[in-house]
């Protein structure tokens, strides 16, 4: 039985489908199984994706679980999981990647601290541009993410990492249970607080994980959940915090009050933060500089990328 | 260039009775291409000593001594810094206890005596300095004792050296940077400065200070020009390191020119790393061929074979020489927008000759063969032409397949093709063409040494694999890559021109070549130099034999990615220099002349408007080595402006390729 079960959800995103069977046969830890769930979409293109990957990566465990119609992506999990019981899984979504020591890395980490839920590690955010069947990125952006935002208190007000950066333990599904299947999104947010109550999360800062988002201007089918739903987003936020007002939290407070409050507070220190980032940034450029535009590269090689162009003052 | 011999320099300054040597890079050097490596060696211990937590911590090494001395500088002294204000200062930035902030600073001090070696002038000269009675001292600007300098000496075979000939200038309180220390030694030696012969590599310190004084100055950079950028500083750069190390070494005995050190250098890691990825693959998986593709493979295809006659466990190979422009054409089934955009350049400038040329049939126009036709009059033309040209592609497949054949591709079972890269495109013709030829009985797998972004949509076509780099590497590495394919695609290449055709079975489907047949490229020294090297050092990494002590295990994808940024990014001089002649022809048919790999830089590159710099940064992305033509602008007065212009829009293209930790 391999060591971990990584799970990965997709329909009909053959492109980065393609990529996440790269990013997984790539690593350098080979004690895992992988079983891509196709949620409902066409077969063929899934099986050919995944027949290519086995022709490179001949020795792995990889295999696909073809659900007949589309369920949502917490189902999806728990159908993967059911049919596995390796000692940890991850939920690898099937457009984001990891560096290759990824699994190398968190598996040893967790073995090291043997009662935590999960080991997090550092993400960098991928913002790409997806258009007829090719796809580039355009911007790296360093996902702010600490030990604190993985404490309950930490999370409880927003969802503070993507799926792609946790490794679980499993026996933590025995403790709290599946996946919400009810939610059609939210689902990590709302199993990571339950994980929490059974033991904590451990931060890793090596960014080994790669969180991957489309531009606005990307092709529609190319869209992310958190992107493209974000009103559906914050339609069940809501759902969660009313579900949790009937819940102890905090001395007066309900958990639905802490999670309100919280968001609140998350919302302000990112803004802070930001500030302060931008405060740092102004005060690293030399006085004898100044903004002189802004050129949007129109280029056919780094689409999209926006940088502020500077000039020697008087030149 | 002649340059005097120990015995020209002494005898030049017969009178003289101090020879004066400077330490570092005159008297001593070390087994690695530059000082800041050492403390790349030190980080790989801390590393397997107490973790990943001192990943970077070479970079801080740099980077933090880099502060002590402008702290220094702050207060307006005249002193160097010392190892142990260096040290306490790491122990801030590291928040780290004493105990192992002084296991560092011993690691380095171990370090720097295992890997202390002699310069071979310097040494002679003292020798004979010493055995006409000259007395030899040393006088260095270094934040090191003289007893560990004359310990460092000791272990590099110079057992005269001892602390009372060591003037340093953290000892001292002066440097010879400005000229301080050097009265010192005057005023400490008792002799009039004219009684004195230095020999040094830098030229104020060496040269222009002491020669105020009245001393005979003689300036020697054979070691420290093998110096690049000292912020590329990490583990994975010291295979490459010490390549370049060896051959530093080597040329004082016998100068070699640009195209062996590269050849010999980072081609030949690039062509180790090939073998690398295939002997890794074959032994652990069941091939049914082994293949190395195109002109990127054939150095790769001499190295494996020669390599075969030692190990013999490995499977035979074949080279398979193909090009983009074949395999593409004969994957033609249809003529629409998308053929005509990837066979026809947008800037490209073509004729219906050519044209008829390129796709092997008639064009059919009301122009003449000869009228010049813009790539938008070209494209349109080909589609008018769409059945043509299928007829043409379909004729084409035929005696592709026949190559294929006849290499052993067509066999059924699972194929191991390699090439340098960048996208797998061709590749993944290839492997259409293969699997619908054979129905599917064969399949085959592009393993490349590096790949950009574009590689992702081929990812659904076949497998792909990048050994040094990938589509999943950092958006900084993919333009990187991107910046400097077209100088690898000049370095690792073939004795022969592009295939543009094959003939027919009564050839036995043999490539017929583009312009003047199969070696024309050998008649280029310079590249048969590179090959010739690339592919000897090569084996001898793979064997285990090279002098450098650089072996197979060294050989890792990021050994291999820190060679090729290395290069990439910080060319030399004399690199840059040997490629102003050189040209990259990147057309589909191979049927122009090419372009220099290094750009020119934009006319009045002072004054170029902030909206022009996207474009120049696009055509030279596009068609040239980006990260070479910015170092060759950053050269010249008149264009320097501007690189630094265009370093600040895109500083990941800047000499520092080793991202900060």
């Amino acid at each position: 039985m391999p060591s971990v079960t990584i799970v990965m959800r997709t329909y009909e995103r053959p492109v980065f489908l393609a990529r996440a069977l790269a990013s997984v046969c790539g690593q350098t830890y080979a004690d895992w199984e992988l079983v891509v769930v196709n949620n409902g979409g066409a077969s063929q293109p899934v099986d050919n994706l995944v027949r290519l990957a086995q022709l490179s990566c001949p020795t792995a465990n990889i295999r696909v679980l073809h659900l007949s119609e589309r369920v949502g992506m917490e189902e999806a999990s728990n159908s993967a999981l059911r049919e596995t019981s390796s000692e940890f899984f991850v939920i690898h979504d099937d457009d984001d990647t990891w560096k290759p020591t990824y699994l190398e890395t968190a598996v040893d980490h967790a073995s090291k601290y043997p009662m935590a839920s999960a080991v997090v590690t550092g993400v960098v955010r991928v913002h790409e541009t997806f258009k007829n069947g090719r796809v580039w990125p355009v911007e790296n952006e360093m996902f702010f993410l600490t030990q604190e935002r993985l404490t309950t208190a930490g999370m409880i007000g927003n969802n503070t990492f993507p799926p792609i950066a946790a490794l679980f333990r499993r026996s933590v599904i025995d403790k709290v249970g599946e996946f919400d299947s009810s939610l059609p999104v939210l689902g990590d947010w709302e199993f990571n607080l339950r994980a929490l109550t059974v033991g904590e999360f451990v931060f890793l800062p090596q960014r080994l994980a790669n969180y991957h988002t489309r531009t606005p201007d990307s092709d529609v089918a190319a869209g992310n959940s958190i992107t493209v739903g974000q009103n559906l987003h914050q339609e069940i936020k809501k759902q969660l915090q009313q579900r949790w007002d009937a819940e102890p939290g905090d001395g007066e407070y309900s958990k639905g009050d802490m999670s309100r409050r919280a968001y609140a507070q998350m919302e302000a220190d990112d803004a802070a933060r930001v500030a302060t980032d931008q405060e740092h940034h102004r005060a690293l450029r030399s006085p004898q500089t100044r903004i002189i535009g802004v050129v949007k590269h129109p280029g056919r090689l780094v689409r999209g990328v926006v940088r502020r162009v500077r000039a020697k003052v008087g030149q | 260039m002649h340059r005097s011999t120990a015995e020209e320099v002494l005898a030049a300054k017969s009178h003289a009775t101090v020879l004066s040597l400077d330490f570092f890079d005159t008297l001593i050097t070390r087994s690695v291409a530059q000082p800041t490596h050492v403390f790349a060696e030190v980080e790989r211990l801390l590393v397997n000593e107490f973790g990943r937590e001192w990943t970077g911590y070479a970079q801080s090494r740099v980077r933090v001594e880099h502060e002590v001395r402008v702290q220094v500088a702050a207060t307006g002294s005249s002193r160097d810094i010392s190892h142990d204000e260096i040290m306490n200062a790491i122990q801030i930035h590291y928040s780290a206890s004493a105990e192992l902030i002084e296991r560092a600073r011993r690691l380095e001090c171990e370090c720097e005596i295992a890997m202390a070696r002699v310069v071979p002038f310097g040494a002679e000269i003292a020798a004979l300095a010493i055995q006409r009675g000259m007395k030899v001292v040393i006088v260095s600007d270094n934040y090191m004792s003289s007893d560990f300098l004359a310990h460092m000496a000791h272990a590099a075979g110079l057992t005269w050296v001892t602390p009372e000939h060591i003037y340093v200038s953290c000892e001292h309180g002066g440097m010879k940077q400005n000229g301080s220390l050097w009265k010192t030694v005057v005023e400490i030696e008792g002799v009039s400065p004219k009684n004195i012969v230095h020999i040094g590599d830098h030229r104020i310190p060496d040269g222009t200070e002491p020669s105020k004084l009245g001393i005979h100055c003689y300036i020697d950079s054979r070691s420290s020009q093998w110096h690049r950028h000292s912020l590329n500083t990490t583990p994975a750069v010291l295979p490459f390191s010490r390549i370049e190390a060896s051959q530093r070494d080597a040329e004082y005995e016998w100068p070699q020119g640009v195209s062996r050190r590269l050849g010999g250098g980072v081609v030949a890691m690039m062509v180790a790393a090939q073998l690398k990825d295939c002997v890794e693959a074959v032994r652990t998986r069941n091939i049914a061929g082994l293949h190395f593709a195109a002109r990127d493979g054939w150095m790769a295809h001499q190295a494996w074979t020669t390599v075969r006659k030692q190990w013999t466990d490995l499977p035979e190979a074949s080279y398979v020489s193909f090009s983009r422009s074949v395999i593409g054409r004969a994957n033609i089934r249809t003529v629409d927008d998308g053929v005509a955009i990837r066979f026809i350049d947008e800037h490209e400038m073509l004729t219906p000759r050519r044209l008829s040329q390129r796709f092997g049939c008639a064009i059919a126009t009301s122009l003449s063969q000869d009228e010049v036709i813009d790539a938008v009059t070209a494209r349109q033309m080909l589609i008018e032409n769409g059945d043509a040209v299928v007829v043409a592609s379909t004729a084409l497949r035929q005696r592709v397949v026949g190559h294929l054949r006849a290499n052993g591709l067509l066999t059924p079972g699972h194929h191991i093709v390699v090439d340098l890269g960048w996208r797998g495109s061709t590749m993944a013709d290839l492997a259409e063409i293969v699997e619908e030829e054979t129905s599917g009985a064969t399949t085959i797998e592009g393993r490349f040494l590096g790949l950009y972004w574009d590689a992702t949509m081929n990812r659904v076509r076949l497998p792909l694999h990048g050994y040094a780099m990938d589509d999943l590497g950092s958006l900084n590495n993919n333009i990187r890559l991107l910046g400097a394919v077209r100088y690898f695609e000049f370095l690792v290449t073939a004795p022969h021109e592009s295939v543009v055709d094959f003939h027919g079975s009564e050839k036995n489907f043999a490539p017929i070549y583009a312009r003047s047949g199969s070696n024309s490229l050998t008649e280029n020294s310079f590249i048969a130099e590179v090959l010739a090297s690339g592919v000897e050092s090569a084996v001898e990494i793979v064997l285990g034999t090279h002098r450098s002590g650089v072996s197979f295990e060294d050989i890792t994808p990021e050994s291999v990615w820190a060679a090729m940024m290395q290069v990439a990014h910080t060319p030399r001089n004399e690199e840059l220099d040997a490629f102003q002649e050189h040209v990259h022809v990147a057309s589909v048919d191979h049927g122009d002349a090419g372009l220099s790999l290094l750009a020119p830089a934009p006319k009045w590159s002072s004054t170029v408007p902030v909206q022009w710099y996207s474009r120049i940064y696009d055509d030279t992305m596009k068609t040239r080595w980006f990260q070479g033509s910015l170092r060759e602008w950053e050269r010249h007065e008149s264009s320097r402006d501007f690189a630094n212009g265009v370093m600040r829009l895109w500083p990941f293209m800047g000499p520092v390729w080793c991202d900060a930790p």
